[in-house]
C-alpha cells in the first residue's frame, strides 16, 4: 500500500470531521451525562421490534441525561446473529450495547451461528409479550379444549401459523404439542413472515389457528373477527378474558423477551455504569408511558437474575427445537 | 479483441458455467441433511433449478458449437477499462472497512474514471472526494445511517 | 353519502395552512431521500418517523403520508437516469426508462413515471376512499393456494422478456431462480446453498442482485466498448415535454397499471414487484409495437410505474380498515400510528375521523403536490445526463456500491454487486438477456414458499391449486398467456406454410418452374 495518498486522505479526513464533531458536540447537550458516546446495535432493520426498543432506549437515555451522543446502529440478518457476531467483534473506544430477545436465541442454534450469547453479557431483560393463540370468530373451533380434541385425534389436521421457523411461536406450538403428549415433530406449522401476512391468513381462515403476541390480534378482537382461545401467561392479562394455558391444563408459561446485552470485554466499572443506567430508565416515567402506548409489558429483569434466566430458557429451547426436528 | 471464435468459446463457458451451477445446485442439497418434516421439504425445489439449469446448459453447449453467434462480426472489447473498473470494485469492498467509506468511494471514482479514459488524476480525485464526503455527511450526519468512517481513524482519532 | 361527507370534512382539516406546510415538507423531504440509492420507502419513512414526534398527531400524519408517496416518486428517478433501482418495485422501470433515457427520452420517461404515479395515486386513493372494505375483504380470501397462482401468473411475464434466443433467455431466468434458493429456507429454518457465509442465510438482496446486473454490468460493459464506439447518447434530444404520441401511448398503460396495483397491492403478500411485472407482460401483448419493448417503449415505463403507485396506495386499504401492515412499510406506519396511542382499523376511522379522513384528504394534496414539485424537476434531473462520460459512470457506480451497502451495512453486499456485475457484463457480451434473471430471483421464492404452505395445509393434497376456484382461474390465465402466444404463432405459420404452398402449387401450375422465394 502506498502510504502517502492515504495518509493525505486521513489527514483530510480528520480535518472534515475534526469539524464536524466540534459542530455537533455543539448541538450534542449536556455534558454532565454519565455514559459518554454509547453505541446501541440493533440486529434488526429500522422498524421492527429490536429496532424499536434500540431506539426507545436511545431517546429515553438522552431525556433522562443518562447518556450523550447515543447513536443507533442496524445491523440486520438471519435472526439477529449477524448484528451479534459483529458486536462481540466490535473494538470501540466508546460503550456498545446490542438489543436482542428470545428470537436469537432460537436463531444461534438453527442458523450454527458460530458466536452465541455465551460471548456476550446480559445487561438487563427489558420487555416481554405473551402470545396469544387465536382462531376466527366463525371458526368450528370455539375453545383450546375443542383444539385440543381435533390436534390429538390427527395433530396434521390443525395447521399452526405463526412467524419465522424456529421462531417464538414455533417454539411454543412443540411445547404444547409435548405438554399434551403429542410428538412435537408432528405438528404441522406454517411459517409467515408474520405481521400482516399472519394476521391476514388466521383471518381468512387459511390456517387453523394463529399465534403471535397478544397486542398483534388485540384490535381484531375487538372487532369480534378473532378469538383468542389461550394465551401463554402466567396469570390472565389485565382487561382480558382470554384463559391462560395453564387454566386449560397445560402447565406452561411463555413469554418473547427482549433484553439487552454489553461486550463480554466491557470493563468492569463500565458495565456497573451501563446496569444503572438502563435500571435509571425503566424506573423512568417516561419509559413507563412508551410501554404503555406500544403494549410492551414491562419485564425487567437486573443482569443476574437476567443472566440465571437465560441459561434455563437456552435449554429449554434448544431441546424443544430437537424435539420438532429443525435441529439435529 | 475479440472475434467471432473466442465469442464461441464464451457462449461455450455460459453454458459450461450453468451445466456446473446445476450440478453443484444437485450436489450440494444432497449433501445438506434434511431437517424439520414437512409434506414438501425444503429439497424438492433446489433439485428442479438444478434440473432446469442442466437442460438449459446442455442446450446453450449445443448453441455454442452449431448455433448462431452474439455479434456475429467480432467484437472488439478494451480489457484494460474492464479491469480498472472491476478492479475499483475490488479496492473499494477490500478497504471500505478500514479507511472508510470516504477514501475508498474517492478511490473507486478516480478508478472508473480512468476507465472512461479520463487522465485528470488530481481533479478526479476532487471530485470523487467531493461526492464520497457528501454523501458521507448526508448520510451519517442527515439520516444517522453509518457509513464507515474507517477502523483507521478510530485510532487516530483523539481520546474524548 | 357520508364518506363523501367525511372526506370534505378531512379536506378541510388537510387543507388548513399549518398543515399544508407540513404535507409540502413530508413530499419535498420524501421525494428527496427516495431519489438516495438504496432507501426505498420503507427506510424512507423509518428514517424520517423521528422528524414527526413532536407534532400533533393529524400532522404527523399529513407530513407522513406525504412522505410515503414521495419516496414512492423518488424511487423511480434513480431507475431511469442511473439504471440502479433503489427498490424492487421500481426494477422494471429501469428496463425501458433507462433505455429511453439513454437516448435522449430521460425527460419523457421521467414525465409518464411522475404523471403516471399522479393518475394511479389519485384514482387509488379514491378506491381507497371508497372501496378499501369490499378490498380488503377480497383480499382475504386469498390464501397459499391462490397466491401460488398468482406468482405462477406473474412468472408468465418472462415470456416477455426472453429475448431472441429461447436458452439464453431461461439460462437467465434459470440463474435467477438459482439465486434465489440462497439463504434460509422459510418453513423449516434450514440453510441452503449459504456455505457457511452467515450474511448469505438472509438470501441475495433483489435490490443488489438488480443494481449489480443493470448498473455495474453496464457500466462494465460500456467502459469495454468505449474506446472503439461511443454512442451518441446521453443528451436531451428534442423537446423535453411529452408529445401527443407519447400522452397517447400512456394514458391506457396508466390505466391498466392502476387496475393492476391496486387491488394486488392490498393482498396481504402482494407486494409491488408482481403488479409491476404484470403490468409489463400486458403492455407488451396489447403494444402495436411490442418490438421495441426492452429498448424503450414509453408504455413498459407509465404501466409498471402507475402500478408500483396504485399499489403503495393499496397497501393503505388493509392498513387502515384492518390494521393489517402488509409491507415493510406498512409495518412502520403502523408502528408511528402506535406511537400515538393509536390502532389502525375499523374503530380509527368512529374513534379519530379528523385523523383518518384528513391523511387520506392529504393523500390526494400530497398528489398534486408531488406533480407540481416533480414535473419541473424533471427538467433539472436529465441535465445529470451531461456530465462527461467518465464521472457520470464513476458517479454511477459510487452510487450503485452506496446503495448496496446501506442496505444491510455488510460488506459482503459489496463482494455480491462486484460478482453479480462481472456475470452481468458477461451475459451483455454473449447477448443473454438479464431481465428474466430478476425476475426469477423475485418470484421464485415467492412461488416457492406458497406453493408448499398450501401443501402442507392442504396435507398433500395437490388438488387444491385447481378446486380453488381463485386459484383456478388464475392458473388458466396463466396457461391461456404463454400458451395463447404459442398457439397463434403456430396457426399464423402453418397458414403461411399453406398459403406458400397453395401459391408455390398455383405458380407451378401456370409456369411449370419454381417459384423464386
Amino acid at each position: 500500500m502506498r502510504v502517502q495518498p492515504s495518509g493525505f486522505r486521513s489527514n483530510l479526513l480528520k480535518a472534515s470531521l475534526a469539524v464536524l464533531l466540534a459542530a455537533g458536540a455543539v448541538v450534542a447537550g449536556p455534558a454532565l451525562a454519565e455514559v459518554k458516546g454509547l453505541e446501541i446495535i440493533a440486529p434488526a432493520s429500522p422498524g421492527g421490534g429490536w429496532d424499536q426498543h434500540a431506539r426507545t432506549l436511545q431517546q429515553v437515555l438522552q431525556n433522562q441525561k443518562l447518556a450523550s451522543g447515543i447513536q443507533v446502529a442496524n445491523i440486520p440478518g438471519a435472526g439477529g446473529t449477524i448484528g451479534l457476531a459483529q458486536f462481540v467483534t466490535a473494538k470501540k473506544r466508546t460503550p456498545v450495547v446490542l438489543v436482542g430477545g428470545q428470537i436469537m436465541l432460537g436463531a444461534i442454534v438453527t442458523n450454527k451461528s458460530a458466536v452465541t450469547l455465551d460471548q456476550v453479557a446480559p445487561l438487563a431483560r427489558l420487555t416481554g409479550e405473551y402470545t396469544a393463540i387465536v382462531v376466527p370468530t366463525d371458526s368450528p373451533i370455539r375453545s383450546f379444549g375443542d383444539l385440543l380434541q381435533k390436534f390429538k385425534a390427527d395433530p396434521g389436521s390443525v395447521s399452526w401459523g405463526g412467524g419465522s421457523a424456529g421462531g417464538s411461536d414455533q417454539i411454543l406450538a412443540g411445547l404444547i404439542a409435548k405438554a399434551v403428549g403429542v410428538d412435537p415433530a408432528k405438528v404441522n406449522y406454517v411459517a409467515t413472515a408474520g405481521g400482516g401476512e399472519l394476521l391476514a391468513s388466521a383471518l381468512g381462515g387459511h390456517v387453523t389457528l394463529g399465534m403471535g403476541g397478544y397486542n398483534e390480534f388485540a384490535p381484531q378482537f375487538q372487532a369480534g373477527k378473532l378469538r383468542a382461545i389461550a394465551v401463554s401467561s402466567p396469570q390472565r392479562l389485565p382487561g382480558t378474558d382470554t384463559p391462560t394455558l395453564k387454566e386449560q391444563g397445560v402447565d406452561l408459561e411463555f413469554v418473547n423477551w427482549r433484553g439487552v446485552f454489553a461486550q463480554a470485554s466491557a470493563k468492569p466499572a463500565e458495565r456497573k455504569e451501563l446496569e444503572e443506567a438502563v435500571a435509571k430508565v425503566v424506573a423512568s416515567d417516561e419509559w413507563k408511558e412508551i410501554l404503555k402506548q406500544r403494549g410492551w409489558i414491562d419485564q425487567y429483569q437486573p443482569a443476574d437474575q437476567f443472566g440465571a434466566f437465560l441459561k434455563e430458557e437456552r435449554s429449554r429451547i434448544e431441546g424443544t427445537l430437537k424435539e420438532i426436528g429443525l435441529v439435529q | 479483441m475479440t472475434t467471432g471464435r473466442t465469442l464461441r468459446v464464451g457462449e461455450a463457458l455460459l453454458g459450461g458455467g450453468l451445466l456446473a451451477l446445476g450440478i453443484l445446485i444437485a450436489v450440494e442439497t444432497m449433501l445438506t441433511p434434511s431437517t424439520g418434516r414437512s409434506v414438501v421439504g425444503p429439497a424438492l425445489f433446489p433439485y428442479l433449478v438444478a434440473g432446469g439449469l442442466v437442460l438449459v446448459a446442455l442446450s446453450l453447449l449445443r448453441e455454442a458449437v452449431a448455433g448462431p453467434v452474439a455479434h456475429q462480426g467480432g467484437f472488439e472489447m478494451d480489457g484494460a477499462a474492464v479491469a480498472f473498473v472491476a478492479g475499483g470494485l475490488v479496492a473499494q469492498f477490500l478497504l471500505i472497512e478500514f479507511l472508510g467509506w470516504i477514501p475508498s468511494a474517492t478511490l473507486l471514482f478516480v478508478a472508473v474514471a480512468r476507465a472512461f479514459g479520463s487522465r485528470r488524476l488530481a481533479l478526479n480525485a476532487l471530485l470523487g472526494l467531493a461526492l464520497a464526503g457528501g454523501t458521507f455527511l448526508v448520510f451519517n450526519y442527515g439520516l444517522d445511517l453509518n457509513l464507515p468512517s474507517g477502523s483507521v481513524v478510530e485510532w487516530f482519532a483523539p481520546d474524548e | 353519502m357520508d364518506t363523501l361527507a367525511a372526506l370534505g370534512h378531512g379536506f378541510l382539516v388537510a387543507l388548513t395552512p399549518y398543515n399544508l406546510l407540513w404535507s409540502a415538507i413530508g413530499v419535498t423531504v420524501g421525494t428527496a431521500v427516495g431519489v438516495l440509492p438504496g432507501i426505498g420507502p420503507a427506510l424512507t419513512v423509518a428514517l424520517l418517523l423521528p422528524v414527526t414526534y413532536h407534532l400533533e398527531p393529524t400532522s404527523a400524519f399529513i407530513m407522513f403520508a406525504g412522505i410515503y408517496y414521495g419516496a414512492m416518486y423518488g424511487g423511480s428517478t434513480t431507475s431511469i437516469l442511473l439504471n440502479a433501482p433503489g427498490e424492487s418495485g421500481s426494477i422494471v422501470t429501469a428496463i425501458d426508462g433507462h433505455a429511453m433515457a439513454r437516448q435522449g427520452r430521460g425527460a419523457q420517461a421521467l414525465a409518464t413515471a411522475a404523471i403516471g404515479s399522479f393518475v394511479a395515486g389519485t384514482i387509488a386513493t379514491v378506491a381507497l376512499t371508497f372501496v378499501a372494505p369490499l378490498m380488503v375483504k377480497m383480499a382475504l380470501l386469498f390464501g397459499p393456494a391462490e397466491y401460488f397462482a398468482l406468482m405462477v401468473l406473474a412468472l408468465t411475464t418472462v415470456t416477455a422478456v426472453l429475448g431472441d434466443s429461447l436458452a439464453r433467455g431461461l439460462g437467465s431466468l434459470f440463474l435467477g431462480l438459482a439465486l434465489g434458493l440462497v439463504g434460509i429456507d422459510m418453513q423449516t429454518g434450514q440453510a441452503r446453498l449459504a456455505f457457511g457465509v452467515p450474511e448469505l442465510l438472509d438470501g441475495i438482496d433483489t435490490v443488489v442482485v438488480a443494481v449489480g446486473l443493470f448498473a455495474v454490468g453496464e457500466t462494465l460493459y460500456v467502459a469495454s466498448r468505449f474506446r472503439f464506439e461511443t454512442e451518441e447518447i446521453y443528451a436531451l434530444k428534442g423537446s423535453k415535454w411529452m408529445s401527443r404520441e407519447d400522452w397517447s401511448r400512456s394514458w391506457k398503460p396508466w390505466l391498466r397499471g392502476t387496475l393492476l396495483g391496486f387491488p394486488i397491492g392490498a393482498l396481504p403478500a402482494g407486494g409491488s414487484e408482481i403488479p409491476t411485472f404484470l403490468s409489463y407482460l400486458v403492455e407488451k401483448r396489447l403494444a402495436k409495437r411490442p418490438e421495441e419493448f426492452g429498448h424503450g417503449a414509453i408504455e413498459a415505463v407509465a404501466g409498471p410505474e402507475a402500478a408500483n403507485n396504485a399499489s403503495a396506495a393499496g397497501v393503505l386499504a388493509p392498513l387502515l380498515s384492518l390494521g393489517l401492515p402488509t409491507s415493510a412499510t406498512a409495518a412502520i406506519m403502523l408502528a408511528a400510528f402506535q406511537q400515538y396511542g393509536l390502532q389502525p382499523g375499523p374503530t380509527l376511522f368512529d374513534s379519530n375521523p379528523e385523523l383518518v379522513w384528513g391523511m387520506i384528504a392529504s393523500l390526494y394534496i400530497g398528489n398534486v403536490l408531488l406533480l407540481l414539485l416533480n414535473l419541473p424537476l424533471v427538467g433539472l434531473w436529465v441535465k445529470l445526463l451531461l456530465i462527461p462520460r467518465p464521472w457520470l459512470y464513476a458517479g454511477i457506480l459510487v452510487f450503485s456500491t452506496l446503495g448496496a451497502y446501506t442496505l444491510n451495512n455488510n460488506v459482503v453486499d459489496l463482494v455480491i454487486l462486484w460478482v453479480i456485475g462481472l456475470v452481468g457484463f458477461g451475459m451483455r457480451v454473449l447477448n443473454v438477456p438479464v431481465a428474466p434473471c430478476v425476475v426469477g430471483l423475485i418470484l421464485g421464492p415467492l412461488a416457492e414458499q406458497q406453493f408448499r404452505r398450501a401443501l402442507a395445509i392442504s396435507q398433500g393434497d395437490a388438488s387444491v391449486f385447481v378446486t380453488h376456484p381463485i386459484s383456478a382461474a388464475l392458473l388458466a390465465v396463466a396457461v391461456l398467456l404463454v400458451a395463447g402466444p404459442m398457439v397463434l404463432r403456430h396457426r399464423q405459420r402453418m397458414a403461411e406454410k399453406a398459403a406458400e404452398k397453395a401459391a408455390a402449387n398455383k405458380a407451378a401450375g401456370r409456369s411449370g418452374t419454381t417459384p423464386a422465394l
